[in-house]
């Protein structure tokens, strides 16, 4: 019986009354009002790339399709999407740069490997290196060096696709900027394990393998540990001194005998921003809040064709530890110009220096917003706490 | 824009999976059809937003899981009596070890691995990091194993 089938008995059945309530629901329909949308002009839109660089239509871009998962894409961002078609092949792999949108706060890149070799290769990439000060943000991307982890490439899956951005520490610069991405394929030495029935163990390099999306992933541990009722995994992350980055990581796991280099791939291209067509608008300066529980500082929100991006510390009364307090266990909801919006969003939070460090990516609205207004909620509950809502004025950076 | 019949199509071809997302955030069939009417409704009202209709599935879904979880505080707030319940699962230990799992952990469990949605997916749907999603799998995947071999 398969995981799916086993897990669909489960389930009770479903009941009359569920069927039921569905069928009065869409038989009732309220009827809906026709709004009438103004006419879109959109333009023809040619991003000079060093390579080659064309505009692509909306309904076949897969970045688009990932950036706007769920709603449709804004024209803005429909007009910025460029398909790149650069390509390089080295010992039977080949790193093509897909596409990419850059939206005078992002730049997002998709990009494709394929394995052309006769063995299976474990990928592990690079972030995108920019030519200005920049935070590399992982979305979706399994064989991000950042978590030790690689995707199997093999005849079954040869080929792997996937987003990489960059958040721009301010705005994206307004001139040419060159981009670096690298690729490392490896071939895996250490033994694998299969994720769900590794037991306790420490010292020697392992492979812990599990299913996601479909693809065969190995996260790189060097020990296993039992606390407090769970599992606590070693990285060989842990070994890199001096500077983080995947080419140290690939030497680190060389060394200590988790895999061998077969081909490394590097590309850089260059990237001229098309300023007509980005539509940028930002918190000016920082704002802070402050309540009796916490303090709040907006440090930036960031609205553009492709995105919402806002950072925010919380900085706790008295100095406790920030994951005890109250705010630790809040999100936020996110409503421009003070309207819900149905638009998906992602949250983390991180501590620094006695602080909690959060961010809000949400996809773009259709349109971009004056104010907004943070409203949070509990993770666990979902009860929304009024109380600590904030807002803020945005003004147009371009 | 999709139309009336298209919507009426699309929310029953999808009716089974609806129910089992629901249930396993609420866990009670009245709630479950509670949730449903308001997130069809929203649905419904918000249709004119969704340009490209291949992706109405996982827009709606999103759209209940968030009605299942205000329904979730408001019964905190106001329990009700629960309703009779109606036929058990085929497979009650499985479906007793889910429901012992924190919906943190099991939410994501169920939407992969029964459902089918890509990590990409559930963390639109739950508004959670990719990685905190896979890390959630792993622990709930082991967990459950863990309650299975116990019991």
């Amino acid at each position: 019986m398969s995981e799916r089938e086993r897990l669909k008995r489960a389930f009770p059945p479903t009941p009359d009354s569920f069927d039921a309530r569905m069928r009065s629901t869409l038989a009732n329909l309220p009827p809906r009002r026709r709004a009438v949308k103004p006419a879109v002009m959109v333009a023809a839109v040619l991003l000079a790339l060093a390579l080659c660089g064309f505009a692509v239509a909306a309904s076949q871009s897969r970045l688009l399709e990932s950036l706007f998962f769920g709603n449709a894409p804004t024209p803005e961002a429909e007009r910025l999407v460029t398909q790149a078609g650069t390509a390089v092949e080295r010992d039977g792999v080949t790193l093509t740069i897909d596409e990419y949108l850059l939206d005078g706060a992002d730049l997002y890149v998709r990009w494709t490997v394929t394995n052309g070799r006769d063995e299976p290769l474990m990928l592990m990439t690079s972030d995108l290196e920019v030519d200005a000060p920049a935070t590399p943000i992982n979305e979706d991307n399994l064989a991000d060096w950042m978590f030790a982890s690689g995707v199997l490439l093999d005849g079954e899956h040869p080929s792997y696709s996937a987003m990489s951005r960059v958040n721009f520490d301010d705005s994206a610069p307004e001139a040419a900027f060159d981009v670096a991405f690298t690729v490392a394929l490896l071939r895996p030495l250490a033994p694998v394990e299969d994720y769900d029935s590794v037991e306790a163990f420490s010292g020697s390099p392992l492979f812990l393998s599990s299913e996601i999306d479909g693809r065969t992933v190995y996260d790189a541990v060097s020990g296993v540990e039992r606390i407090d009722g769970g599992l606590s995994m070693n990285s060989p992350l842990e070994a890199l001194k001096d500077g983080w980055s995947l080419d140290a990581l690939v030497d680190v796991m060389v060394e200590q005998g988790y895999a061998e280099e077969a081909v490394r791939i590097p590309v850089s291209f260059t990237v001229r921003p098309d300023a007509k067509n980005i539509v940028h608008t930002a918190i000016d300066g920082r704002k802070t809040f402050v309540f009796d529980e916490f303090t709040m500082i907006i440090d930036r929100a960031d609205f553009t064709a492709a995105g919402v991006n806002i950072r925010y510390r919380i900085l706790p009364r008295d100095a406790m530890d920030p994951w005890d307090s109250p705010a630790a266990r809040m999100w936020f909801e996110v409503l421009p110009d003070g309207e819900a919006t149905d638009n998906a969003f992602m949250q983390s939070k991180t501590s620094e220096g006695g602080h909690l460090v959060g961010e809000i990516v949400a996809r773009a609205s259709s349109e971009i917003p004056d104010w907004v207004r943070l409203v949070p909620y509990e993770e666990e509950s979902g009860r929304l706490l009024p109380q600590y809502a904030v807002e803020f004025h945005l003004r147009r950076m371009n | 824009m999709m139309d009336e019949r298209a919507f009426t199509q699309s929310v029953t071809r999808s009716r089974d999976k609806l129910f089992r997302i629901a249930y396993a955030i609420l866990h009670n069939e009245q709630d479950c059809a509670d949730a449903l009417q308001e997130a069809l409704l929203r649905a419904w009202a918000n249709v004119g937003k969704l340009r490209e209709e291949r992706y109405f599935d996982t827009w709606l879904v999103r759209i209940l899981i968030n009605e299942c979880k205000r329904l979730c505080a408001a019964r905190r707030r106001h329990p009700v009596a629960p309703a009779d319940a109606g036929p058990p699962p085929e497979d009650p230990e499985l479906g007793d070890a889910l429901k012992a799992l924190d919906e943190k952990y099991r939410l994501p469990i169920v939407l992969h691995y029964l459902e089918g949605y890509s990590l990409e997916e559930i963390a639109w749907l739950l508004r959670i990091p990719a990685g905190t999603v896979k890390s959630r799998m792993y622990a709930g995947r082991r967990a459950l194993k863990a309650m299975l071999e116990e019991g």
